[in-house]
């Protein structure tokens, strides 16, 4: 039985500016990544004093930091770190917040109100704070942000999910799938994860500009990726001090997060549009 | 006092409604009768500019020797309450869930009259008792929530009258209501409108509603009008297919004839339904 | 009004009471379940066998878990949690005095960001087909790219650093000297209370867009409002409960935020205190900041739950009756 109960009646493109410009951005950021790994235009380890905070110009487009080593190239190594925390709390929370979601909705209308109340106090609960209680014991660094984000990611992946996969498992095709023998599990992939699928890749594009966010403020604090490797945020505390003398070394790192975020938020609302009109049509441009 | 000429409503190249001429007389009560899609509500709403944006309105309607087609929202809000009023289907939406009932009623008074605040709550108490609400200054301080159909509709129509206007545009009025509600708020309808300066145009799918308070009616089907005529006439010797089929499929409500003694119409049971 | 206040406030009261106890135990766990040893957390692992059996007699680190547990929470009501390990401060009063910057910062900017929200909001939605509706919309969403941090330092390089205008950090009681406080506090609140209000306005546009379309505004609109006036008379206050819930929300993202702002701005609040003691790894510090925390946020849940029943009229009726 295939059926569609969402009708995928995808707008034209052209109506959504957002969807645009974000897959130009985010797909500028992931190249960049990309590239990052093979090439940047300087080695950014190389410290060269001589050279410290001197501000952009042809051969140093973002400038050099205070150990002389070229901004871009740190920034450009930067967001493999971001993307690497933020993708791999993405998929935990993605993964286990859709599973608890769908068992929730499959165990009957109970458990989908009691996943729900749950999930409203573990989205309260910001990850910075999580995090930093983490690092106290597990010592600041990568896994104490991962755990952190993908502790947030779940319950808001499952609250988002487990709405849908209930109404969706309440129409009556349902019940003449289950008489005629089908498990529930086999409904659940067949009918009910084709059609939450896009609400999650919007929440998850949504979410990745979160956890970039969140990274990036943690590694600020210092309670991040440490040194040796390299973060964006890590830029942006050693940059405080030097607020006065050098302020592209604020502006120009932090302005890049900023695009990032914003490319990551543009995607996710440009994906609205396209895949979930009816939600969409609230008002956005 | 109220003319339509060559309206024309469409959406996205699709026509909804075109009629070629409409009128409406002082004083008079008529009826616009047809079935859910027939493009009555979309005529009433764009009397008052009220349609959706997305629809394209072309054509004159005339109010008072004035044109209220492509008019400015601030002038149209002018006429809207004060010359025009209207009442509409599901009265519990109709109104604001969050705001009590009194302040709701004199809304007209302040938006288009100079009285203080305690001479709107006065009228409003009045008009409320002319509408035959118990105990006014109780309801008066409820929510909308809190009361019951028949008298969240009395409200609205409180509403509609208190700055007089000469035109009430009533779209589907008792539909949302209990069959012995219905009864009720026609026949306050119906006496307001006798009693006052005031032209009723009433829209409803249902014939035997409309037919028991209109001096005319106005068959729409598809978007057009089919037939248009003096009660008696419609119901008696129906000229168009379509309105014969209406007439057979009608639902009669209770005490049609009491209602059509008082509004002076006739009403003839072609098939016994 | 007066039952539903005594039948939703005393209900949430409760249900804040038990979430706070619920989120004791989390915390405590949270810092003896993960990482290891408490002792060894603290004192790090080149500390010796003899100076970490001190700190465990210190800090009673040898009890059962249930001991410690019930020894820390006897220790909040009574005020009493203990001093830092590295003896520089008792930490019962070094939170409370470190209180004062903190609830200022948070309140002030939930506060401020309300109200700004719901006008800007507000005007973006009655605009929303036009120009100006949508460049408010693009500028929130702007505003809620930017990290804390990120926007904290720019206002500190344009304010402080190139107009010179305002102090760059610093804190000093109300007090003690009303003027200064504030002037520290300008920068702050703004920095904090920015992302907040982006957040908050694309929130009351949306859900004001939605109530555009329903069929009291339609009303409002035939008995002579211009759109303006019905979305401010009728539209503001249907469209500022669906706020309630995204507020919850934000709640706990200004908490976090103000870690971030104390820290770039040099205020002695609980979140400068929270980072500080993590880095030291002064996990007794940390769990009873991490409680003070979630009571702030707790608290702040409990005042818009009322706040959501003072708007909506339904819900008071809805809970009176039962």
């Amino acid at each position: 039985m295939k059926k569609s109960i969402r009708n995928f009646r995808t707008q034209p493109a052209i109506k959504s500016p957002q969807l645009i410009v974000g897959i130009i951005l985010t797909g500028l950021v992931l190249a960049i990544t990309l590239v990052s790994f093979f090439w940047t235009p300087w080695d950014p380890i190389a410290i060269d004093v001589e050279k410290r905070l001197l501000t952009p110009s042809f051969s140093h487009w973002f400038g050099t930091d205070r150990l002389g080593r070229d901004l871009l190239s740190q920034i450009m190594v930067g967001s493999q770190n971001t993307l690497y925390v933020t993708l791999v709390s993405t998929l935990i929370g993605v993964v286990l917040g859709t599973s608890l979601g769908l068992a929730a909705a499959g165990s009957g209308p109970r458990w989908g109100g009691i996943l729900t109340r749950i999930s409203d106090i573990g989205i309260a609960i910001p990850s910075i704070l999580i995090a930093l209680v983490l690092a106290t014991t597990l010592g600041p660094g990568r896994l104490s942000v991962i755990i952190a984000i993908s502790f947030w990611f779940v319950p808001v992946t499952a609250r988002v999910v487990v709405g849908p996969a209930r109404q969706i498992l309440s129409l009556d095709f349902v019940e003449a799938a289950m008489t005629h023998g089908r498990t529930r599990m086999y409904i659940v992939f067949r009918q009910v994860l084709p059609n939450i699928a896009p609400i999650v890749i919007v929440q998850t594009s949504m979410m990745f500009a979160a956890g970039i966010l969140i990274e990036a403020s943690l590694s600020f604090l210092g309670v991040g990726a440490q040194p040796p490797t390299t973060s964006w945020g890590k830029i942006l505390m050693d940059s405080q001090p030097l607020v006065q003398e050098a302020p592209y070394y604020t502006l120009l790192p932090g302005s890049f997060v900023v695009i990032t975020v914003l490319a990551f938020n543009l995607l996710g609302d440009g994906l609205a549009v396209l895949l979930d009109p009816q939600q969409s049509q609230k008002g956005v441009a | 006092m109220l003319e339509i000429n060559n309206l024309h409503i469409s959406i996205a190249g699709r026509s909804l409604v075109k009629i070629d001429h409409l009128v409406v007389a002082p004083n008079e009560r008529l009826g616009i009768v047809g079935e859910s899609g027939s493009g009555k509500t979309l005529t009433v709403l764009s009397i008052l500019g009220l349609l959706p944006t997305m629809m394209k309105v072309q054509g004159s309607v005339i109010f008072a020797g004035q044109e209220l087609l492509g008019r400015s929202e601030d002038d149209l809000a002018k006429i809207r309450g004060r010359d025009i009023a209207m009442v509409f289907q599901d009265p519990g939406r109709s109104l604001n869930p969050t705001m009590k009932i009194g302040r709701q009623a004199g809304e007209t008074l302040r938006l288009h009259s100079d009285l203080s605040k305690s001479e709107i709550k006065e009228k409003v108490l009045g008009l409320m008792h002319s509408v035959q609400l118990k105990d006014p200054e109780k309801l008066a301080s409820r929510y909308p929530h809190e009361l019951s159909g028949g008298q969240q509709q009395r409200v609205m129509i409180a509403m509609a009258i208190a700055c007089k206007p000469r035109l009430l545009i009533a779209d589907e009025p008792t539909t949302a209501l209990d069959v012995t509600v219905q009864q009720e708020v026609l026949k306050l309808l119906l006496k307001l409108s006798q009693e006052s300066d005031m032209a009723m145009v009433f829209v409803s799918h249902n014939l035997g509603v409309v037919q028991a308070v209109s001096e005319r009616i106005a068959v729409m089907h598809d978007g057009e009008i089919v037939e248009l005529g003096p009660t008696a006439q419609i119901l008696d010797s129906p000229s168009a297919a379509y309105t014969k089929e209406l007439i057979g499929a009608n639902l009669s409500i209770p005490d049609a004839q009491e209602l059509s003694r008082l509004s002076g119409s006739r009403f003839q049971n072609t098939r016994g339904v | 009004m007066g039952a539903f206040v005594f039948r939703v406030f005393y209900r949430s009261l409760a249900l804040m009471i038990a979430s706070a106890f619920a989120g004791s135990v989390v915390i405590f766990l949270l810092l003896r379940m993960v990482g290891g040893d408490i002792a060894t957390i603290m004192l790090g692992t080149k500390a010796t066998p003899e100076s970490l059996a001190l700190l465990r007699e210190a800090f009673g680190l040898n009890r059962s878990w249930l001991e410690q547990y019930l020894s820390w929470i006897g220790g909040v009501f009574r005020g009493d949690l203990g001093e830092s390990y590295t003896g520089q401060y008792v930490i019962g009063t070094e939170i409370a005095q470190r209180l004062e910057p903190t609830l200022i910062l948070t309140f002030g900017s939930l506060l401020i960001s309300i109200p700004i929200a719901l006008m800007v909001g507000v005007y973006s939605a009655i605009n929303f087909k036009r120009w100006r509706g949508v460049s408010v919309d693009v500028l929130a969403q702007v505003g809620l790219a930017i990290p804390q941090f990120f926007l904290a330092l720019v206002f500190v390089i344009v304010f402080a650093v190139r107009l010179g205008w305002l102090p760059a950090t610093g804190y000093v009681s109300v007090s003690i000297d009303p003027l200064v406080a504030f002037q520290s506090m300008v920068l702050p609140i703004t920095t904090l209370s920015l992302g907040i209000t982006a957040v908050f306005t694309r929130f009351v546009r949306t859900s004001m867009i939605e109530q555009m379309n329903e069929d009291y505004m339609r009303t409002a609109k035939a008995k002579g409002h211009t759109v303006r006036s019905a979305a401010i008379v009728h539209g503001l206050r249907n469209s500022a409960i669906p706020i309630t819930t995204t507020g919850v929300l934000q709640i706990g993202a200004l908490m976090a935020g103000s870690v971030v702002v104390e820290n770039v701005f040099g205020i002695p609040g609980i979140g400068r205190l929270l980072l500080t003691s993590v880095m030291t790894r002064e996990a007794i510090t940390v769990q009873s900041l991490a409680l003070v925390i979630l009571l702030i946020i707790l608290a702040m849940n409990l005042l818009i739950d009322l706040l959501y029943g003072f708007l909506d009229p339904r819900i008071r009726h809805k809970e009176g009756r039962k």
